[in-house]
């Protein structure tokens, strides 16, 4: 019987984690995505607070990777990690993709979330 | 040699021996069991994990949890359903299937080997791993959940001890199961050409009650052994 006691231990551990883990991402995700749009919102206002506001989302994505990486393949991470690498100097070159690039880890990081819960 | 790939070397190393101390601790977890033949549901969880383990050790883009979860799920369900399936005969049965008798008083059953799919090759070459080369040496023969032949030879053949020189044997079937861990085994009744009647009488005669017999057998002689249920297990 210790036999199963640790079994079932061991399962119950699992689930916990299981659960606690995805309602972390999950809030990550969330705040990840306000971010974004604040960052979005800044860069069409043309604000001077932009840079600072990417400098943020891409730390807060530094925190989110280490999260994610527990669970997650670090290949489709690093494609989110180059997107997020490449909003400063297209934000600095005034281009249309910066846009384009945001939104792109918004639906990675979505797409993340999405693939770590079970029934969808 | 990269400083690249020298650093994914040192992670596949590690991960590899880490794995490795996962996959004994589950295999131990697993206990004794696991080390003899395997149950069919030890054999899917055997190669399951031969399997998952395998993923995170190549692709060291895979998380290591992606391979831990997975063992240790495997192995937990594996010890919890064969703690309840000592519980169940029935269950039992359902994950583990039942022993199946191939050869009773030298006669092979053809239309149980049929069913199991064994050819009249695979009879001889369970027999001669076992050592018996003649078929009518063998008295009785049985295939185990395993897959295991057990074969026991005609006591007329087998080596002359003090006991059957005494009392010289007589060609009959080994002793059935008539109760396992309580419940009584019909099957093995019907065999055996005894009724429950039988039986109520001899654990009246006793004074037991069924639910107190860890295993009782019984033989064609209507001899008899019972073995009770030590108390507090």
């Amino acid at each position: 019987m210790k036999r199963v006691k640790v079994c079932i231990g061991i399962l119950v551990t699992i689930v916990l984690l299981g659960i606690g883990w995805l309602l972390l991402l999950s809030h990550k995700n969330n705040e990840l995505s306000v971010l974004i749009d604040n960052a979005i919102e800044l860069a069409e206002q043309g604000s001077d607070e932009t840079g600072d506001a990417i400098v943020e989302l891409c730390e807060y994505w530094r925190d989110f990777y280490a999260v994610a990486s527990m669970f997650e393949s670090s290949k489709n991470l690093d494609d989110i990690s180059n997107s997020a690498a490449k909003l400063a100097p297209l934000y600095e070159k005034d281009s249309e993709e910066f846009y384009s690039e945001c939104e792109t880890i918004r639906l990675a990081a979505a797409r993340i979330l999405k693939s770590n819960i079970p029934w969808k | 040699m990269q400083k690249r790939e020298f650093f994914e070397v040192t992670i596949v190393f590690i991960r590899t021996v880490m794995l490795y101390a996962v996959i004994i601790f589950a295999i131990r977890l697993m206990g004794k069991r696991q080390l003899g033949e395997l149950q069919p549901s030890e054999l899917v969880v055997t190669i399951l994990i031969s399997n998952i383990v395998t993923l995170p050790i190549e692709d060291i883009s895979t998380p290591m949890l992606m391979g831990i979860v997975p063992i240790l799920t495997l192995v937990c369900m594996e010890v919890i359903i064969s703690a309840i399936t000592m519980k169940s005969r029935k269950l039992r049965r359902i994950v583990s299937g039942s022993p199946k008798v191939i050869i009773s008083d030298g006669v092979i059953d053809q239309k149980q080997l049929k069913e199991l799919r064994f050819t009249a090759d695979d009879v001889m070459e369970s027999l001669r791993s076992q050592g018996v080369f003649d078929i009518s040496q063998v008295q009785y023969a049985i295939i185990e959940t395993t897959g295991a032949v057990s074969v026991y030879e005609k006591p007329s053949l087998q080596p002359l001890s003090a006991n059957s020189l005494a009392n010289p044997p007589k060609n009959e079937n080994p002793p059935q199961v008539v109760i396992d861990d309580g419940d009584v085994v019909k099957k093995s009744l019907d065999v055996l050409k005894l009724s429950e009647v039988w039986l109520e009488e001899i654990l009246k005669k006793e004074g037991k009650h069924s639910a107190d017999i860890f295993l009782m057998t019984a033989s064609d002689d209507k001899s008899y052994k019972i073995i009770e249920k030590e108390k507090g297990i």
